[in-house]
């Protein structure tokens, strides 16, 4: 089964200086790539002691226990992708992160803080599949995740997953859409939907719902024919249900999830439950 | 080679050495899972969350060679790793050399290995540990997260199992020379399971448990 | 997500309220719709390995597909489509992502599907990245996209020609 690669786009490469088997293109980020140079030792170590300072058993346990055997390798999409590339291996993502950190304590240059963010927001998609394969079974993902949060901390993300996460902040959804917008859109899918289903309806707000379908928010914005399919299942199907459009609280992609902005996620959770509360929903439907 | 064979550096060895190797062994050990164990506690979300019946149902698939599907994609590694590891644990416990010990120390004895059982099987300890060498050094994935401590513990392991059996068959060494490094190798290694990642011994099944949990809390398993 | 543990609502995930439907018959395939060509089906590790909903996605696909092919490994053991993470908005680093997910191409080629149903957002962004990467012909295609598909629409719900 062999695939043929089309030819690299990327002809420079980056060479990490502190892992020199660690070889990629070199790829631009502004979010990587500026947001280094304001970094200062004292930033780093700050960061370092909220994330990593309070020794807990979980990261006690999972960094004390692995005895480096290398069997999560098997399970990584980007190691078998890439013929087996020793750095793209779980337990790899791992030393180079984390373990590295924990080393020096904290205290690390600029340099290897894009290293790590490098790392772990663009070489491992947080899929679990590597703690299925570790004989320990290793939550590795906890650990990417915590050093996820530490490059947070730091600023260091990569620039369309930081700019998501500000209009999550700002809006409580992914792609900057406001309260309006999102109900003219619904409304606009309503009325286009009726000349292929019936009496086809897209109801707004309405209690004592059995199910209350809440979007990705890509769904309005880039891909509304969801709206259309969902809402002719539903009525095909003869289901009560309901979109929910106050609050602001409609999306569920919840993606500050994955730089560990703890405080943004818990404010669309709660929004989601909330409005779900308010209207007794039955269930909740979430698009992902 | 005099010290090596002196009479002192064996009663040494023999008396004040294993008294303290197996008091710091258990006793290390006991303060390794209380220290975990009360972190843990403070982690609120940890210690109510672990569930029991799938913790037993996992280590169950990992403690038996092929029953999980990592065992499976590696078969070679799998039956090393048991070997190795079984070895490791019986091996020492139902020797007839170390119950005698036990009996002329303090009287207690048990069901013991046929010698030929026990040889073989110390030879599978010996290969399965050059395997993980060859390994660390041929496998550029393992190669890649390997650190010296790594290499130490196998060699632990190593030097313990191949100074026994040499000392048994009196190859090599002067039989007292060979025993007092064997006594020596074993001692070591009893005092660094608490302290290094051979804790992985007790960790193992904390962890284990953890990701069973984790993976019944979300209606998968792990194995 | 503490705090929230006793939940006056289920929470799902579309397919499994689909599959809901399915089962208790609200919802039926017009046979005649189904589809034809072989397809295979993209596990997305969330709702896979964390929601343990592979059974039930597999029971929409074999009512609404004829030819079902599985990828190997399956279920929880499948591949991500390297958009999980948050991976998926990384424009920047498209190739990159791509060249990182040879495997998932090679398994569904191994299948031969010329359909890869993707019950999540993500997995479709992440397929069709890797798809265009790799010059790959196959369509993507959601669940609702499926249903709609095959659904038997019952004579009143028609809207009138004209
Ligand atoms: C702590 C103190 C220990 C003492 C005093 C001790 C003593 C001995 C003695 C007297 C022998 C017999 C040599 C002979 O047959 O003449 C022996 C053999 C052996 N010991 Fe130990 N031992 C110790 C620890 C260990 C440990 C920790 C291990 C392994 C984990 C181990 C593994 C073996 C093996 C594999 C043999 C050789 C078996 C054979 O092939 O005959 N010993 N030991
Ligand atoms: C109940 C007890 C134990 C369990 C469940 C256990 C489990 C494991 C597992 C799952 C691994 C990972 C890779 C592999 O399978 O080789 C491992 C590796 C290893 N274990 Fe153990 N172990 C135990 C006891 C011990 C003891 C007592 C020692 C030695 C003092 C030991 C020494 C090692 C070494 C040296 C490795 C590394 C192998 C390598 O180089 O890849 N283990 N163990
Ligand atoms: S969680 Fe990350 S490291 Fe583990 S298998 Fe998935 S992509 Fe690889
Ligand atoms: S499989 Fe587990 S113990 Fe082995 S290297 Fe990977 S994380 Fe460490």
């Amino acid at each position: 089964m062999a695939v043929k690669p089309q030819v690299l786009e990327e002809k420079e490469v980056y060479i990490s200086p502190y892992f020199p088997e660690y070889v990629r293109p070199k790829i631009e980020d502004p979010g990587l790539d500026e947001t280094i140079k304001r970094l200062t030792p004292e930033k780093i170590e700050k960061a370092y002691q909220a994330v990593f300072g309070k020794e807990t058993a979980r990261i006690k346990a999972i960094i004390e226990t692995c005895i480096h055997c290398g069997l999560c390798a098997e399970a990584c999409q980007w190691y078998l992708s890439n013929d087996r590339d020793p750095t793209y291996s779980p337990v790899a993502k791992v030393k180079m992160s984390a373990w590295e950190l924990i080393k020096r304590k904290g205290k690390v240059e600029p340099g290897l803080v894009y290293h790590i963010a490098r790392v772990v927001f663009t070489e491992c998609n947080i899929c679990h599949r590597c703690s299925l394969y570790c004989p320990f079974g290793l939550d590795i993902t906890f650990i990417i995740g915590l050093v996820r949060r530490f490059c947070f901390l730091l600023g260091v993300v990569p620039q369309r997953m930081f700019e998501m996460n500000q209009a999550f902040m700002a809006t409580l959804n992914q792609v900057w859409i406001s309260q309006s917008d999102y109900i003219d859109t619904l409304m606009w899918r309503e009325e286009e939907g009726m000349y292929e289903l019936k009496n086809l309806r897209v109801p707004l707000n309405k209690e004592g719902v059995e199910v209350i379908w809440y979007p990705l928010a890509a769904e309005p914005k880039a891909g509304v024919y969801h709206i259309d399919r969902i809402a002719k299942i539903f009525q095909v199907a003869g289901v009560n249900w309901a979109m929910v459009t106050i609050n602001d609280a409609w999306d569920s992609s919840n993606m500050p999830m994955f730089t560990r902005d703890f405080f943004t996620m818990q404010r669309i959770v709660k929004g989601l439950y909330e409005n779900a509360a308010k209207f007794r929903a039955k269930k909740l439907v979430l698009t992902e | 080679m005099g010290f090596l064979e002196s009479v002192a550096l064996y009663s040494f060895l023999r008396g004040p050495m294993v008294w303290l190797a197996f008091i710091i062994f258990i006793f290390g050990s006991i303060y390794r899972i209380y220290t975990l164990i009360n972190l843990a506690k403070k982690e609120k979300v940890v210690l109510p969350f672990i569930n029991i019946k799938a913790a037993i149902k996992s280590y169950l698939h990992w403690l038996i060679p092929f029953a999980s599907r990592n065992w499976r994609l590696k078969p070679y590694f799998t039956i090393f790793t048991f070997l190795f590891h079984t070895g490791l644990i019986f091996v020492p416990i139902f020797l007839y050399a170390h119950n005698a010990l036990w009996y002329e120390s303090w009287g207690i004895s048990w069901w013991t290995l046929p010698e030929i059982v026990a040889d073989v099987w110390t030879i599978f300890v010996i290969i399965g540990c050059i395997f993980f060498i060859g390994r660390r050094i041929f496998d550029p994935t393992v190669r890649f997260v390997t650190n010296y401590a790594d290499f130490i513990f196998v060699f632990i392991c190593l030097f313990t199992f191949l100074t026994g059996f040499l000392a048994h068959y009196q190859w090599v060494l002067p039989y007292k020379a060979m025993l007092n490094l064997h006594i020596l190798f074993g001692e070591i290694m009893l005092i660094a399971i608490p302290f290094t990642r051979l804790t992985h011994m007790y960790y193992f099944f904390f962890t284990r448990a953890w990701m069973a949990s984790q993976a019944a809390s979300w209606k998968t398993k792990d194995w | 997500m503490l705090g929230y543990k006793e939940l006056p609502f289920e929470i799902m995930h579309p397919g499994e309220f689909y599959y809901e439907l399915l089962v208790s018959g609200r919802l039926k395939i017009d046979p005649a719709k189904k589809i034809k060509e072989p397809v295979t089906l993209q596990d997305p590790c969330n709702i896979i390995r964390r929601a343990g909903a592979a059974e039930k996605f597999r029971y929409i696909v074999r009512q609404t597909c004829e030819n079902f092919i599985e990828m190997y490994p399956n279920r929880e053991h499948n591949f991500c489509c390297n958009a999980g993470g948050g991976l998926a908005v990384l424009a920047q680093w498209l190739s990159h992502k791509a060249r990182g997910n040879r495997v998932k191409v090679e398994q569904i080629m191994a299948t031969g599907a010329k359909i890869v149903i993707t019950p999540c957002h993500n997995c479709n962004t992440g397929l069709k990245d890797i798809i265009g990467y790799w010059k790959f012909p196959v369509k993507l295609m959601f669940l609702d996209e499926l249903l709609v598909n095959t659904m038997h629409i019952p004579e009143e719900l028609l809207p009138e020609e004209g």
